[in-house]
């Protein structure tokens, strides 16, 4: 029989405990102390002392800065990080993907500029995907960039970029080439496009939290380098597979949202009536589960596999259940008498009710993971 | 599975033995109070039963991934067979340290608020609580009060059955009426946890064969929307097909991947967590909720004929649903969960989630 999903149950080895005790010393002196002044969740500041303490580009080359250290490592040094709630989100696009990216497509120049900037925590990127009419299906960008005596000539619109304003560098994936009758999914490059280039412009987009995370990123007849097509042109399609794992499945997509449920814990610890430590009971062990299969993912692209329809499945398993949280919350504790206006734990189903809906929505919709699974398991 | 040890030579032989016995006519049969004796003595043959077991306790002794990957075989091929039971007995008395005989030995817990005593004699009188297939078993193993505190005892199971009905499976259960059995052996050791070790170790093995018809149920699913055919294509070309597919397929993941986690939490345990070990309570906790959507989806996607008891679907259903009701369901697995994390000084989450 066969039985299509394969997770490696995973024990870490030792040595990461060692790892993890250091991150969480680090986080006790350098964060914990001060969250006051962390309020900002893109945060420079922290990001240089992550970039100080060797915890980002952690796996990358050490010519360039990277500390050669495994997947697994830099897993836990990072779902620490995110259990903390430490404000990770300036570098992490360039740490995720962004800087493999360059080590795996840029030229040697620029590899040697950027990588120790980003490794430093002060050079961040953001992703130019989606466009107005182009969202989940990528194959349909229309921004372009057409070849000149002067380099690259990007014109268009991207929307729904995040950290588009703060971010130095941008990996834009422009139109280059009409899609072929076989292959729709040619004729589309990324872009190395640095933000302060002339004819960019930025507009925020303010989303329902009452924060601006999106912007519209208008490109004018904007010239970049002709060195900064990142891989083969027209060819964009085939760079995706192997990162796409690491993106879909990393443990932000279970703990972005985490202080809810620690605030829940809190709530039942208080409180220890059966049916509120039931309830509680059952989300831990959800947490835990995913967190297993998360960290079964990292375990196996660590050992040189390529699991894509496990890392879809944790993917949409995961951001759907954290997704569900703030609401399943709300119904534990939402009828208890003391639960006033001003209750910490309302304040957090509140604030995490509002990031909600993006959850299933980001890196991928439950739509289209979907569709990579079923297609994975064998529906023709 | 996922165990990396796990030998795949013993899966396959497991797999063709457990392919070729579990057939619907025969759990349909089981259902009617039949006892498959035949296959039952393939089964031995094999090994199975006594796989945890060491030599010296007159077992085979495979390394203990094996056994949970047995566990997962007998789930996904809905054997009407008590091998999974059996295994558990195999682990017990592997804690236990008591020699099994050559025959069907099967594990029976006393009913909540009820002990079992040793009389002067060396017998034992008094009941043991339902338990799936006890009326098959030659012999028992039991937990009985001693002056020593909780010990293991092995006696004969001849004495008077009951049957209480069936387990949603169809299994048949009975509760057994022991008077002045005799009492075989019993072990050295007093066991302060004893309930917990019968729970653990049943929880992870039950947890097992769910994940197993889970894998089942899925790759029927699979199978059947693309060959079945409406609105003159295959019904795995719809969107709303694949789309529950999808979700099943996040379902059985989760249910196989916690129940390895939690297989690997005892292996490193050696069978006996010190508290509550948080990979168990998930693995059950998954296995219950899990399954109950595998078994919603799978339904749905087949439609009329996976209601009937001629298609293959209702063994694995039922069997889920049997299942996670042993050894702590889901809610009773949660509460101790929560309880866990609330009577502990700090609630803090995440050093628990992250061991």
């Amino acid at each position: 029989m066969k039985t299509f999903i394969e997770f490696d149950a995973v024990e870490l080895p030792d040595h990461l405990q060692v790892t993890r005790a250091k991150v969480r010393e680090f986080l006790q002196r350098e964060f914990l102390p001060h969250r006051s002044k962390f309020t900002d969740r893109f945060n420079p500041e922290f990001s240089r002392l992550c970039g100080k303490a060797g915890y980002i580009g952690m796996t990358w080359p050490k010519q360039y800065g990277g500390a050669e250290k495994s997947f697994l490592e830099r897993y836990v040094v990072l779902e620490e990080m995110l259990a903390a709630g430490a404000p990770v989100w300036a570098h992490w696009v360039a740490d995720r993907q962004s800087g493999q990216m360059l080590l795996g497509y840029a030229t040697e120049e620029i590899k040697q500029d950027l990588i120790p900037k980003i490794v430093a925590g002060e050079c961040y990127f953001c992703i130019g995907f989606s466009e107005p009419d182009s969202g989940s299906d990528l194959f349909a960008a229309k921004a372009s960039a057409k070849l000149s005596s002067e380099g690259w000539v990007l014109n268009g619109t991207k929307l729904w970029t995040s950290g588009a304003r703060e971010s130095q560098y941008m990996i834009a994936l422009m139109r280059t080439d009409k899609p072929t009758k076989d292959n729709r999914r040619h004729g589309l490059t990324q872009f190395l496009v640095s933000m302060d280039t002339p004819g960019i412009s930025v507009r925020p987009v303010k989303s329902l939290t009452g924060a601006a995370e999106f912007n519209e990123v208008h490109f004018d007849n904007v010239i970049i380098p002709s060195d900064n097509a990142l891989g083969e042109v027209n060819g964009a399609w085939k760079q995706a597979s192997k990162e796409l794992a690491y993106e879909r499945s990393g443990s932000e997509r279970f703990l972005e949202i985490f202080s809810v449920l620690q605030e829940l814990a809190n709530y039942v610890h208080k409180n220890p009536k059966i049916h509120l430590q039931e309830a509680l009971g059952r989300l831990v062990a959800d947490l835990y589960s995913l967190r297993q299969m998360s960290l079964s993912v990292a375990m196996m692209l660590e050992r040189g596999k390529t699991p894509m329809v496990e890392a879809a499945l944790v993917k949409d398993v995961a951001t759907l259940w954290q997704q569900t949280l703030p609401e399943q919350v709300r119904n534990i504790v939402g009828g208890e008498s003391d639960f006033g206006d001003q209750h910490q734990l309302r304040c957090e189903i509140e604030k995490m009710l509002k990031i909600a809906p993006k959850l299933t929505i980001q890196g991928g919709t439950t739509e289209v993971l979907r569709g990579i699974i079923a297609r994975e398991i064998g529906l023709r | 599975m996922g165990l990396s040890s796990t030998d795949t030579l013993l899966t396959d032989a497991v797999s063709k033995l457990l392919a070729n016995i579990s057939t619907n006519k025969l759990c349909l049969a089981v259902e009617e109070g039949y006892w498959p004796s035949s296959e039952w003595a393939q089964v031995v043959e094999m090994g199975l039963p006594m796989a945890w077991l060491p030599e010296n306790l007159g077992g085979i002794e495979m390394p203990l991934e094996e056994g949970f990957t047995i566990a997962r075989l007998a789930g996904r091929y809905a054997t009407p067979l008590p091998i999974a039971d059996a295994l558990i007995a195999s682990a017990i008395a592997t804690r236990a340290k008591l020699k099994l005989p050559d025959a069907l030995v099967l594990f029976a817990n006393t009913p909540a608020d009820e002990t079992l005593v040793i009389n002067s004699d060396e017998t034992i009188s008094g009941r043991c609580s339902v338990t799936t297939f006890a009326g098959n078993a030659q012999y028992l193993l039991l937990p009985v009060e001693t002056s020593i505190g909780s010990q293991f005892a092995l006696i004969k199971n001849s004495g008077s059955q009951s049957s209480v009905g069936t387990t949603m499976a169809g299994e048949p259960r009975c509760e057994c009426v022991f008077d002045k059995a005799t009492l075989l052996a019993l072990s050295d050791e007093a066991f302060s946890d004893i309930q917990k070790t019968i729970n653990d170790i049943g929880a992870v093995v039950r947890s097992q064969q769910i994940a197993g018809a889970a894998e089942a149920t899925l790759a029927m699913c699979v199978n059947y929307v693309n060959i079945r055919e409406q609105f003159g294509r295959p019904i795995a070309k719809f969107q709303a097909i694949q789309h529950h597919l999808a979700a099943l397929a996040g379902e059985v993941a989760s249910i196989a991947c916690s129940a390895d986690v939690a297989s690997l939490s005892l292996i490193r345990n050696n069978f006996n967590s010190s508290g509550l070990d948080i990979a168990i309570a998930s693995a059950k906790v998954r296995a219950g909720t899990s399954g109950a959507e595998v078994i919603r989806i799978a339904h749905q996607v087949h439609g009329a004929i996976g209601f009937t008891e001629e298609y293959d679907l209702h063994r694995f259903t039922k069997r889920i649903w049997s299942w996670r009701e042993e050894f702590g369901n889901e809610m009773v697995w949660a509460r101790r969960l929560g309880q866990r994390v609330t009577n502990s000084e700090s609630p803090q989450l995440w050093p628990l989630v992250c061991v």
